[in-house]
Formats: C-alpha cells, sequence, structure tokens
C-alpha cells in the first residue's frame, strides 16, 4: 500500500516536473536568440 | 491558471515609463495581460487618458526618471488628465499603447494616443517592429485589438516578406499562450521572484554577482540625463542620415495602406500624431538648399497624415543644441519644451472628441 502510495507521488511529482519544463520552454522559444540592443548616443 | 491570475492586478508599482530592466532590452517581454493590468491599475474612467506610444522619442531616452518629458506633460495638462507612457526604444505608433488604446475605447473610456510618426521613411507597422510583433499577437488573441481584415491582410504580407515562419511561430504562440499563460506566468515570476535569463545589463549591475537572477522588480529606473558632451560625436554618422532622409523617397501611397491597417478608423479621431524636427546642431551644417527640402519634407509629411485622417502636429519650437542628446533624443531641457509644445494640442483634441 505505501509502496502504492509513493509510487503514485513520485508520478506526480514528475508529472509536475515535466510540465514545468514544457512551460518554461513555450516561454523561452519564443524569445529573441539574438539581444535587442538600442544603440542611441 | 497561474499565470492568468497573477497577471490580473498590476505589479509595476511607480511605473513611469518602460525602464530599460522592463523591456525588451534586457529580455524582459511585458505581456498584454500585465499591459492591460498596469493600465486600468493606472487610469481611471472620469478622466481623460493620454496613451503615449511610438520610439525611443515618446520613451524619453536621453531623459533621467526624474526629468521624463511625460512626467512634464501630465503637470501641464492636470489634474482632468492622467498620461501613461507605454513608448519602447526603436518602436512604431502600431505599439502596445495602441492596442491598449484599443481596448479602452472599446470600453468607453476618454482615452487620446500620441504617437511620433516618420516624417521621412517609410516606419509604420500594425505590429511594430520585428521584436515586438509578438506582443501584437499577444494583445489579437486576447481580444484587446480587432482582427479586422485590412490589418490582418497587411500583417500577414508584411510578415511573411520579412520572415515567413515568424508570422506562424508568433499566432500558434499567441494561441498557445492565450490557454496555457506561461509568458504570463513567467514574465510575472521574472518581475516579482526571480528571472531565469542572463542579460548584459544586468551582469553588469552593481547590486552583487546574482544580479541576472534577481527580480527585475528590484531594479529600478537607473537610466540618467544624457551627457550632452557627447552630442558632437558622431557628427559624420548623424549627417549622413540626414542626408539619406533629405535625398530618400518622400512618403508616397504606401503609407495609406500601412495606416489604415495600423489605426482602426473608429480610432482615427482619437490619435494625435507627432513630428518634430532634429537638433540645430546637425541641421546647420546643412546648405540652405539641403535645409529647404528637409523643412519641406516635414510639412509633406504633416499634410500627408492629416490628409489620412490623423491630427499631426509639427513640432518645430525654438530648440537649442542642449536641447538634444543627439541627433533626434530630447534632453532634459529639450523633454519639457517637447511636453509644453504639445499639451495644447492634446487638451484641443480632448475639447474636439467632447471629453472636455
Amino acid at each position: 500500500m505505501s509502496k502504492k502510495i509513493l509510487m503514485n507521488l513520485v508520478s506526480f511529482a514528475l508529472g509536475v516536473s515535466v510540465g514545468i519544463v514544457i512551460h518554461y520552454y513555450l516561454y523561452r522559444i519564443g524569445l529573441p536568440l539574438q539581444p535587442f540592443i538600442y544603440q542611441a548616443f | 491558471m497561474a499565470g492568468w491570475r497573477m497577471t490580473t492586478e498590476n505589479i509595476f508599482a511607480n511605473f513611469s515609463r518602460f525602464h530599460l530592466f522592463i523591456s525588451p532590452e534586457a529580455q524582459y517581454f511585458p505581456t498584454s495581460r500585465q499591459l492591460m493590468a498596469l493600465t486600468r491599475g493606472t487610469v481611471s474612467k472620469n478622466k481623460i487618458i493620454v496613451l503615449i506610444g511610438g520610439s525611443s522619442v515618446m520613451r524619453g531616452t536621453g531623459q533621467g526618471p526624474d526629468d521624463l518629458w511625460s512626467t512634464v506633460l501630465q503637470k501641464e495638462l492636470g489634474d482632468k488628465y492622467q498620461v501613461l507612457n507605454l513608448a519602447l526604444n526603436g518602436g512604431n505608433a502600431g505599439g502596445q499603447a495602441l492596442y491598449m488604446t484599443e481596448a479602452l475605447a472599446a470600453e468607453e473610456y476618454k482615452v487620446i494616443f500620441i504617437s511620433d510618426a516618420e516624417p521621412f521613411t517609410f516606419g509604420l507597422l500594425p505590429n511594430n517592429v520585428k521584436i515586438y510583433s509578438g506582443m501584437f499577437f499577444d494583445a489579437l488573441e486576447r481580444g484587446y485589438i480587432k482582427p479586422f481584415p485590412e490589418r490582418i491582410d497587411y500583417v500577414t504580407k508584411v510578415s511573411y516578406a520579412q520572415d515567413p515562419g515568424m508570422l506562424s511561430e508568433h499566432q500558434l504562440k499567441a494561441m498557445l499562450n492565450s490557454q496555457l499563460n506561461f509568458d504570463d506566468l513567467w514574465a510575472y515570476l521574472g518581475y516579482q521572484h526571480f528571472f531565469t535569463i542572463w542579460t548584459q545589463f544586468t551582469a553588469n549591475s552593481s547590486f552583487s554577482y546574482d544580479a541576472p537572477w534577481k527580480p527585475r522588480k528590484v531594479y529600478g529606473d537607473t537610466e540618467i540625463n544624457c551627457d550632452l558632451s557627447r552630442n558632437r560625436l558622431f557628427l559624420k554618422e548623424e549627417m549622413k542620415i540626414i542626408r539619406d532622409a533629405i535625398n530618400a523617397a518622400p512618403l508616397e501611397n504606401d503609407i495609406d495602406e500601412a495606416l489604415s491597417a495600423t489605426i482602426p478608423s473608429a480610432l482615427k479621431d482619437n490619435t494625435l500624431f507627432i513630428i518634430k524636427s532634429y537638433s540645430p546642431f546637425y541641421l546647420r551644417n546643412l546648405s540652405v538648399e539641403e535645409r529647404g527640402i528637409f523643412d519641406n519634407k516635414l510639412l509633406l509629411a504633416q499634410k500627408k497624415y492629416e490628409s489620412l485622417g490623423i491630427s499631426t502636429v509639427l513640432v518645430l519650437p525654438n530648440f537649442k543644441t542642449k536641447d538634444f542628446c543627439d541627433r533626434n533624443h530630447l534632453s532634459e531641457s529639450g523633454g519639457k519644451i517637447f511636453a509644453k509644445t504639445i499639451a495644447p494640442y492634446v487638451t484641443k483634441k480632448a475639447r474636439e472628441l467632447g471629453y472636455e
């Protein structure tokens, strides 16, 4: 029983981790590769 | 869900402009929901709202936070008005201030949109310049701006010509973000808790070795009044820019399509374009003939925008060399003159719209 709970917890933690990585990836993929440098005086 | 909830309220405390650390130059891309929260958190429905968009000149590049021209404009206009400066370096009229104007006007706020307009070359896009283009699709997907046919056709045409992959990438990302709110979440975290991207500005900061990871809220507006002694350093380069402008083809009918795609017909009356001259330090190097062409082009551009239904102010006060940081950007003293020159036109526009 405790092994099943542990497995569920591990599975949940892994799912959350993967979700965060994908979420962050989606944010970063749209950012420009080259920094935008505005040159003024 | 988290990204949605965290961008419901304004997080930008003491906002006066998008200073370096909360701007795309330092990899901080404010989202449309953040902008809307900022705008709603700043303005009230019983005031006349003046939203400033456009380029670095309008953003106040060259002026420190205590001497920002838009703050002077607020003082000149008085309590009946609320001025919000949303301009970005390198931007044009088709930027986030316009998107917010469109959203507020749809909710019957009393709103006036001010932006500088390019007098010499073609410089107007509904989705702003390439670096800010994602903000357009974000605002579109959030429903803050309308996808009327001229706008969508023009953005599709221009974006596809610039970069065929960019259009679909922005569209897909905005669509996904409207459901998953990842940009909103990470922009919120980046401002409030920790930033995840190294930038040269934060790495060189005097805060500490871990400055790149510090939340952007710890960085204030540290831009300072420009060093006027640098004004003369780039004479050759700046004169080339001016002479290229003089020799360029005048604004022609290609601006008609861009303008009708950028400013919705219903907002034309709410819009005030500004055309400003350059520093006299550079202009005095022109021959009489060149100066004549230069001045005439400013007038022609004003007439062109006016003919398209946009009130356009030609700002030609007695600017001195000390009023500029370079050829184009205004210093602290120039910003004050700029604000005082524009203020009467804003009140005139407010009266025309029946706001006063």
